[in-house]
């Protein structure tokens, strides 16, 4: 399904005073493609994710996902949360299967997906252990899974790598466009690491300093599928120098 | 000895064998050292309280030997009929307790899941918590008479207020970002409560059962010493016209063996409920 984004605005009003987190916001995302949102810290990339998933209001505009307006969070649209915010009290193959069991799937049903996506992210031993016996990357795969177990159209990735080291990140970044490339879904993926958001997007939308606008949306032609030989290519340069320019003026703007 | 010394030092990490060990700010020891200065904690406590008695520095008459309180204690089992009055006031206890808490546990829910509920009994509460329930002892004779009904209210009204107050802050506590991920893998608001809300809060709520079970220990002795015939409280009450602190003393301690077998039990009990805790 494909998500349009028309003229959303996101005002946070406190008795401080009133934040303008996001001015103004149109994007189309065609159904299938994958998109990565990037910007400075606090240009309210995460509120247009949040706003997208139905977990923040927009002040104005709207948000359609397959021509439907979102009006709150469903399980048509998955997220993955930088904190990883698996149940702790739920065993892994319990956590894969929280979204089924709201559905009311039936348990035997909800025992072959689990056992489908467990085997997917390589964690069919972990099944019966709980998350905090989990490192970090093996969380975040866990996470990835239960939004997928739950066959979304759409699945929204916040800063999902932004608490792992260097080498785990990778092979994180390559673990995504792996189920992206099998599933098909239509990939929002936020983050302010300019590598990463140039390795996996078709499209890279360059968010400008708060008040959030997209200043840029820069098309990503590297060939599919990429694997880290990617990076050592002329091309990938090219993008990541063009856009940390992008980003330097914006910073010092 | 000497010899193997400077080897033996080499062969352990840094600082772990210098004397006093595990007198780093926030340092950890061995089980096993922890039970040694737990035992050793009892037994300084019973040394000193036989050097005192043995050397006559307090009178027995306010101060019994340990040796003439286990003495003392065993009498009352055998002729007493202690342990009847230690059955009962356990079972007073439960059955406050149980009462409070059935009454506590959904109302704290409500009040920490929905807002307008909160806004509804939190004031009413939070003014009712700060009435000692010693203080309704005489109300509670006038309206339910001085049996058991009486101890029993006693306890519920010592500890419902604070238990409503403290599951709803629990409840509380739910981290936004799994009610946040609940939503979006489709759950229900119903479904979020029962299946993020409450396993989230239970932990906390279960820690605080056992705090306030600590307290309605207290609140019996008080409700046993105005008006009872039965009772460890009751016992003591009797003891002291008679000027026998030596059944006094052993009163009190069964009171303490009592709540920490329950205490060490609950946790136990705990640590296996929810062994997913970090």
């Amino acid at each position: 399904m494909d998500v349009q984004i028309e003229n959303v605005a996101k005002t946070f009003v406190s008795r401080r005073g009133t934040v303008e987190a996001l001015a103004p916001v149109s994007l189309d995302v065609p159904a299938g493609s994958f998109v990565t949102i990037l910007g400075p810290s606090g240009c309210g990339k995460s509120t247009l994710l949040r706003i997208v998933a139905g977990l923040e209001e927009a002040s104005q505009g709207v948000v359609r996902v397959g021509g439907r307006e979102v009006c709150g969070p469903g399980a048509d649209r998955g997220m993955v949360f930088q904190a990883y915010s698996l149940f702790p009290w739920l065993t892994v193959r319990e956590n894969i299967e929280f979204g089924l069991r709201a559905k009311g799937v039936p348990p035997r049903e909800r025992r072959a997906i689990s056992d489908e996506y467990l085997r997917q992210i390589g964690l069919e031993a972990f099944a019966d252990r709980y998350p905090k016996e989990l490192s970090g990357g093996m969380k975040q795969r866990v996470a990835i899974a239960r939004a997928l177990a739950n066959d979304p159209q759409v699945l929204l990735l916040d800063e999902p790598f932004g608490a792992l080291d260097a080498q785990t990140r990778a092979i994180m970044q390559e673990h995504v466009l792996g189920v992206w490339e099998k599933y098909h879904k239509t990939i929002l993926f936020v983050t302010h690491d300019i590598e990463e958001a140039v390795f996996m997007a078709d499209a890279v939308v360059v968010m400008t300093k708060r008040p959030g606008r997209i200043r840029e949306v820069v098309p990503v032609d590297l060939p599919r599928p990429r694997d880290y030989h990617a990076r050592f290519t002329p091309e990938f340069t090219a993008l990541k120098e063009r856009l940390t320019e992008i980003i330097r003026e914006e910073l010092t703007a | 000895m000497r010899a193997e010394r400077p080897l033996d030092a080499r062969a352990t990490p840094a600082g772990s064998r210098r004397p006093g060990r595990g007198f780093k700010p926030l340092g950890e020891i061995p089980a096993s050292l922890y039970t040694t200065y737990a035992a050793a904690g009892f037994l300084g406590l019973v040394a000193v309280w036989s050097l005192l008695t043995s050397t006559r520095a307090v009178d027995p008459l306010f101060l019994p030997s340990p040796a003439e309180i286990l003495r003392r204690g065993w009498e009352l089992f055998r002729d007493m009929g202690f342990g009847a009055d230690v059955a009962a006031t356990v079972l007073r206890v439960f059955l406050g307790f149980a009462a409070a808490s059935a009454v506590a546990l959904p109302l704290g829910i409500l009040m920490g899941v929905y807002r307008p509920i909160e806004a509804l009994v939190e004031p009413l509460v939070s003014f009712a918590r700060y009435m000692p329930a010693s203080a309704f002892i005489p109300l509670l004779i006038l309206w339910v008479g001085v049996g058991e009904a009486e101890k029993v209210a006693v306890i519920f009204l010592g500890s419902v207020f604070s238990l409503v107050l403290m599951v709803a802050v629990h409840i509380r506590q739910a981290q936004r970002e799994l009610v946040e991920a609940a939503y979006t893998l489709g759950a229900s608001d119903a479904f979020v409560v029962r299946h993020v809300i409450l396993p989230n809060a239970w932990p906390a709520i279960y820690d605080t059962l056992r705090l306030v079970l600590g307290w309605a220990w207290t609140y019996i002795i008080v409700a046993e010493l105005v008006a009872a015939d039965s009772g460890i409280g009751h016992v003591i009450l009797q003891s002291q016209r008679m000027l026998n602190t030596g059944n006094i003393i052993f009163g009190i301690l069964v009171i303490g063996v009592i709540g920490l077998v329950s205490d060490l039990v609950m946790k136990a009990a705990g640590r296996a409920l929810f062994a997913w805790r970090g």
